[in-house]
Formats: C-alpha cells, sequence, structure tokens
C-alpha cells in the first residue's frame, strides 16, 4: 500500500473498507505467476503442471517452483515486475471506484514523498491559465511503457540530480565528471519519457538537457554567474517530479495538464529555463 | 514418487501439458482471487488485511508469506480456507470435461488406477497408515 492508502484514510480522503476494497480491487487484478510463466515460457507446460501438483498450502506458486529449481531469484523478479506493470496503479482504482478527485491523491503523495518545503510556486490563478502556446496530445501507452519511466526515474535519480546541480554551481572539484554523468542522465531520462511518450515531461527534459549541454561548451562557465540558474533547475526538477506523482497516481499526465495550477508551473518553468539558454 | 493426479493425467498421456496448462489458467481467471476469497468468507477482518497489504508493501512479499508472518494462517485458517476453495471453485476437472479434453470414462477410469496406485503405496503419496 506504499503507506500512500494509509495517509489517504488518515487525511479523510476515504475510510479503512474503501482501502481494503480498492487494495482487493488490485489484487484481482494481478496477472497470476502462473500465466506469466506460461506465457514468457519461462518454464515448461510438464513443470507447471508438476508444480501445481507439489504446492502446499500456505505456499506461493513462485515459492513452489523455485525450490524445485525452476526458477531463478534473476527470473522472480522479472515476473514481479511484469505484474506490477500490469496492475492499475492503486490512486487510479481509488479515483475510478469512489469518484475521489485526482488532484486530492495527488496532494496526498506530495505531502507524503516530499517533506521539504514546496519549491513550485502557484504561478497563476485557477482561472484562465495561459498554456505558454503548449498543446499536448496524451496518447494510449500500455501501463508496462508508463511503468518503466516511473520506475526509471526512482527518487535516487531526482535526488542524484539535484545535488549534481548544487554541485555543479558550487563549481566542486570534480565539476568536470559531474557534469558529465548530469548530462548522461538527463539524456536516459529525455529518452526514457520519449519511448513513454510523455510528451510533458520529455519537452521539459529535452530543454533541460540543453541547458546542460550548453554548460559542457561553455568553458569560461558564464552560464554559472546567472543568478537564476540554481533555482531554475530545481524548479524544473521538481515540476518534472510532480509530473512523475500525477503519471503514477493517474496514468498519464492529462490530469496534470487539466489542472492550472501544475499547467502554470510547467509554463512558468519551461519560459525560466528557456531564458537561461 | 509422489504424482498428482493432473500430473498422472499428462503421463498417461490423457491429456497434453499445454491442454492442462491452459485449464489452471481458465480456472484462476474465472474465480476470485485469494484475498478476496479471505475477505468474503470473513477469515480475516478488514483491519488484518490492510496489515497483510501494508506488510506484503514494505517486505516486498506475497499475501500468503505477510499472512504467515503476521500469525494468521494457522493450521485452522488452512483447513477452512482449503474447505471454501473446494467448495466455491470449481474443480480442473469440470473445465476439462466441459470443453471436451476428457471424457467422464477416461477421466473414472485413470481416478481408479491412480487411487489404485496410492492405496499400494501410501507412504509415497504422503499417507501415514495405522499401525
Amino acid at each position: 500500500m506504499g503507506f500512500f492508502g494509509n495517509r489517504l484514510v488518515e487525511m479523510g480522503v476515504i475510510n479503512r473498507e474503501q482501502l481494503a476494497e480498492a487494495l482487493l480491487l488490485q489484487s484481482d487484478q494481478l496477472v497470476s505467476t502462473f500465466e506469466i510463466c506460461h506465457e514468457k515460457q519461462l518454464i515448461s507446460c510438464k513443470d507447471l503442471v508438476k508444480a501445481i501438483g507439489v504446492r502446499e498450502s500456505g505456499d506461493t506458486f513462485t515459492s513452489t517452483c523455485n525450490k524445485l529449481g525452476f526458477l531463478s531469484q534473476k527470473v522472480i523478479s522479472e515476473v514481479s515486475e511484469h505484474q506490477k506493470a500490469s496492475r492499475q496503479p492503486l490512486g487510479q482504482i481509488i479515483a475510478e471506484t469512489f469518484n475521489i478527485d485526482i488532484a486530492s491523491l495527488s496532494e496526498v503523495l506530495d505531502q507524503q514523498r516530499d517533506d521539504r518545503p514546496a519549491q513550485v510556486q502557484n504561478h497563476v490563478a485557477e482561472e484562465n491559465v495561459d498554456d505558454g502556446g503548449y498543446a499536448f496530445e496524451f496518447a494510449k501507452v500500455s501501463g508496462e511503457t508508463k511503468r518503466q519511466y516511473i520506475d526509471f526515474f526512482s527518487n535516487e535519480i531526482k535526488q542524484f540530480l539535484e545535488t549534481s546541480i548544487q554541485k555543479v554551481v558550487a563549481q566542486d572539484s570534480d565539476y568536470d565528471t559531474l557534469l558529465m554523468k548530469l548530462e548522461e542522465t538527463l539524456q536516459q531520462l529525455t529518452a526514457a519519457a520519449n519511448f513513454a511518450r510523455m510528451q510533458i515531461s520529455f519537452t521539459l527534459l529535452e530543454v533541460l538537457t540543453q541547458v546542460i549541454e550548453a554548460l559542457s561548451d561553455d568553458p569560461e562557465r558564464s552560464l554559472l554567474k546567472n543568478g537564476d540558474f540554481l533555482p531554475t533547475r530545481l524548479t524544473v526538477l521538481d515540476v518534472l517530479w510532480e509530473l512523475h506523482r500525477f503519471i503514477e497516481v493517474s496514468g498519464d499526465e492529462r490530469e496534470f495538464w487539466e489542472n492550472n495550477v501544475s499547467k502554470g508551473n510547467f509554463v512558468g518553468a519551461i519560459t525560466k529555463l528557456k531564458a537561461l539558454l | 514418487m509422489k504424482i498428482s493426479f493432473c500430473e498422472f493425467l499428462v503421463e498417461s498421456g490423457i491429456v497434453t501439458p499445454e491442454i492442462m496448462v491452459q485449464a489452471f489458467i481458465q480456472q484462476s481467471k474465472g474465480n476470485k482471487s485469494l484475498p478476496r476469497l479471505i475477505k468474503d468468507n470473513n477469515l480475516l477482518t478488514t483491519d488484518q488485511i490492510l496489515a497483510v497489504y501494508e506488510h506484503q508493501t514494505s517486505e516486498h512479499c506475497s499475501f500468503e508469506k505477510s499472512c504467515q508472518v503476521l500469525g494468521y494462517w494457522s493450521e485452522e485458517f488452512s483447513l477452512q480456507l482449503d474447505g471454501i476453495i473446494k467448495d466455491q471453485v470449481p474443480s480442473i476437472f469440470l473445465y476439462l470435461l466441459k470443453n471436451q479434453h476428457v471424457t467422464f470414462t477416461d477421466l473414472t477410469v485413470k481416478l481408479d488406477e491412480y487411487v489404485a496406485m496410492v492405496i499400494e503405496s501410501p507412504s509415497d503419496f504422503g499417507i501415514e497408515i495405522a499401525a
């Protein structure tokens, strides 16, 4: 439940019965290990039948196969990842089943994941938000594809980006190596967003990567003299993380774009970022 | 050596391994998930179910394992669950019969042979005979 469910109960968004029901619905959607092993031809049909036959009560199919030597730990992890990717996010189930506003769920995630004071500013009022000339289409992609981006853009990656940017601005002794790693990570992240067809994240990441590349081509490091450099980068990372939460909860970026505050955050961040170039 | 009746059917050539696997998949798709079965039959309370999910998430283990670690999967629980599964989950053999993968005659003949095999070597099937 990632404690996300508990937070929703604590905040009165849902009650315990509703949380249990949402988790049960998520379990109902789980593709069985048996089926995945068959589809991906990880275990022969003969061995699958054997494993079912010797399975003891309370033992999972996975552990039985492991005991029989049919599945290695590496394959078990792959199966588990496949299962995770194929099920709906808990937030999406809650939103659909109990008619809960996605923005409320995102707010809970926000409070849970990031104890730091929010650096993202609400740049605009609730209505008549300027979309900055950006128009996005939200293509249908598989849950697994989205999951790959979500998993790749982990909390560790986010922290690495923040720390690296701060060190680069401070012109740390490892400046060149840091810049190279930063550039490489951002390129991978941009490619992952592109592959997952997360257009808003991709757009922001593409410009952020251009700024870092510009810094690499700038031996005088003149970009760093711009006082807006650090705050702008951190704001961009916060918007990217906000997008990440929306994707995790609702499955895509549509809800982010339909939320005026979030849209305003994006337009504000990308405008400032482009001004650095 | 202990073999299940399903395996016996496969080894006897009555059903191919592929058809047996497909029958298991159909059986699993047409029935409730294990947590749902446990909740619907009040084997665990809502709070216990939530505790299991929370444990499962933090420890990255299966629902069954979390039930065991939290002390919910007792012998009595296991027996009750087995009874519920027998009552509520249609047998795999019904799928085989319904889809005409086996005939009723073949199935009963093979069941006879299987039972005879168990009687002949009960210990091979984990059955202890009282002295």
